[in-house]
This record gives C-alpha cells, structure tokens and sequence, in this order.
C-alpha cells in the first residue's frame, strides 16, 4: 500500500492553506488536481470517510465503533 | 479458550493484571494462560471427533497463528522499551498480535466447515484485515474513554502516536518524545499527550487506516464466493463496525 500517498495528503490537509476546505467540498477532484496518487483501495476508503466533521465528533464516532 | 489465554499474557506484558484480573497474581495467571495455550488444540480436535485430515489442519493453523501472535507480542514489547519506534514496526507488531489472531479464528472456523483451502486463506485474511481495524479502533478509542490512560502510562507505542511523532519537524519532535517519557510517570504529562494525539491529524489518518482494513475485509468476504444468509450476516457486520456506515 502507498502509505506516503496517504501521509502526503494528511501533511497538505495539515499544512496547506486551503487544501483542507477544497478537499471537503471535492476529495477526488482535489486529489487528481494535487497529482496525489491513491490506490483504488485507498480512494474508495477516503471516499467512505465524512471530513467534515470536527475532531470531537470524529473522536464521538470511534467511541461507538469500539461499542458496537 | 485460546483468546483468552492470550488475552491474559497480553495483560501481563503489559502490566494490566491488576485491573483485568482482580485476585491473580501474574504468576498464576501466566500458568493458567500455558495450560490453556498447550492443552486446547487437543481438546478442540478431540471433542469434535473430526476426520484426521481436519485434526490436522486445525492443529497446524492453531500452530502457525501462535506463532504469528507470539511473534507480534515480542515486538510490542520491544517497541515499549524503544524510543524511536517506526509505523512500520507498529504494523508488523500489530499485524502478528491482532492481525494473526482474528485470521487464526476465522481459519479455524473455515477449516470446520470443510471449505477449500482457498477459500480457507479468503476468510483468514478477512479475519485479518478485521483485527487490524479493531485494533487500530481501540487504541483510539482509549485516547478518548480510558480515565487511567493506560496506553500513554505504559509507554504503548500505538499507531496515532507514532504517526503523530513522524508528522512532527524537529524540535518539536524531540519536545514530544520526552514529554511521551514523563507521562509514564506523570499523570499531567499523560493528559497533555491524550490532548494533542486527539486534535493530531494522525488521528484523523488512523481512523482512515480503520476503513482501509475493513474494505480489505470486504473484499476478502467476496472472494470467498461465501452466499446465504452467513455472508450476508458477515457483510451487515463489517457495515456495523464501519465509522461511517460502511456501504
């Protein structure tokens, strides 16, 4: 698996002015436009995960993962 | 049985007899998890009164997931002792404790319904990516709902940390790596470490690991040509587990 691929995109959704608020409204469009290559696997999991939501509601989410 | 012999050597590695298990001492308990681990094998081949063929594929998969799970433990164990952990030593860490051990469930329960070795392998390796996703689960789920911060204590080396370590530039990085060391012994440290990993990106990067894993899942559940209402039993499950609903 491309583990950088996807270290690329954290470190841009980290650090990139922007980036983070172009990848919530258009995650493939701002992948393909950043040249960042994800496996299929890797895009259908990206695809699959809401990004918008905070880190509480995230952290909220994992919480019940663990109680299901 | 085997689990929880496991699960009881895993506890005392990682010095959690008191809290899991009131009223053992590590000593005891470390022979309770031997007998299991050296006398259930043969009591499961035993008891089902299975063909030759099926007692020896369960004792050579039960003896080749020990292995696996026993080679991931000692990884773990050295991770805690190093300060300079990889991601990459995680995986394998986990990938032989937790990984190994849902695999090796999953197989054995193929291997009794007499599917075909390649269909054995698909619902080991579902077993597999499932056991990485839980835990991978866990230990975030412990950043955010264990009040003893056990992992952070313990000098656990799991994957949002570690990430979260790699993500940071020198000297930041430094600056972590030894507030990681007090909080070992330092309950304020703990908390600061259990704030920052919540709000790390590496957070976030983990939770996409977890869905990574349970679509890997999924698909080992299709190339196993499983149908019925099992698969379908199977399927609904990994949507259960997903973080957001899975399919």
């Amino acid at each position: 698996m491309s583990q950088e691929a996807v270290a690329t995109l954290m470190d841009r959704w980290t650090n990139e002015p922007g980036f983070k608020d172009e990848f919530r409204k258009d995650p493939h469009g701002t992948i393909v436009a950043h040249g960042i290559s994800l496996t299929p696997e890797e895009e259908a999991a990206v695809n699959s995960m809401d990004w918008t939501g905070s880190h509480e509601e995230l952290a909220q989410r994992v919480s019940k993962m663990m109680a299901s | 049985m085997l689990w929880t012999a496991f699960d009881a050597l895993d506890d005392i590695a990682d010095g959690d007899v008191q809290t899991r298990w009131p009223g053992f001492d590590p000593s005891e308990l470390g022979v309770m998890a031997s007998a299991l681990l050296a006398t259930t094998a043969h009591v499961i081949a035993h008891s089902l009164h299975d063909s030759p063929e099926v007692q020896a594929q369960l004792h050579l998969w039960i003896a080749r997931g020990l292995g696996e799970m026993a080679d991931g433990q000692i990884e773990d164990l050295d991770n805690a002792r190093s300060s300079d952990v990889t991601s990459g030593r995680v995986f394998s860490s986990v990938a032989g404790k937790t990984g190994g051990e849902c695999a090796l469930f999953a197989g054995l329960g193929a291997v009794l319904a007499r599917v075909s070795p390649e269909r054995q392998r698909c619902f080991a390796r579902l077993g597999f990516e499932y056991g990485m996703a839980n835990q991978f689960v866990s230990d975030l789920a412990e950043l955010s709902a264990d009040p003893h911060r056990r992992d952070i204590r313990n000098g656990t080396r799991t994957l949002p940390l570690v990430w979260h370590v790699e993500m940071l530039e020198r000297p930041a990085r430094d600056a972590f790596v030894t507030l990681l060391e007090s909080a070992r012994r330092d309950a304020a440290a703990a908390e600061r470490v259990r704030e920052a990993l919540l709000v790390s990106p590496a957070y976030r990067r983990a939770v996409l690991q977890v869905i990574l894993h349970l679509g890997r899942a999924r698909t080992a559940l299709a190339e196993s040509a499983s149908s019925g209402p099992a698969a379908a039993q199977l399927a609904a499950f990994l949507d259960d587990v997903h973080p957001f609903g899975g399919r």
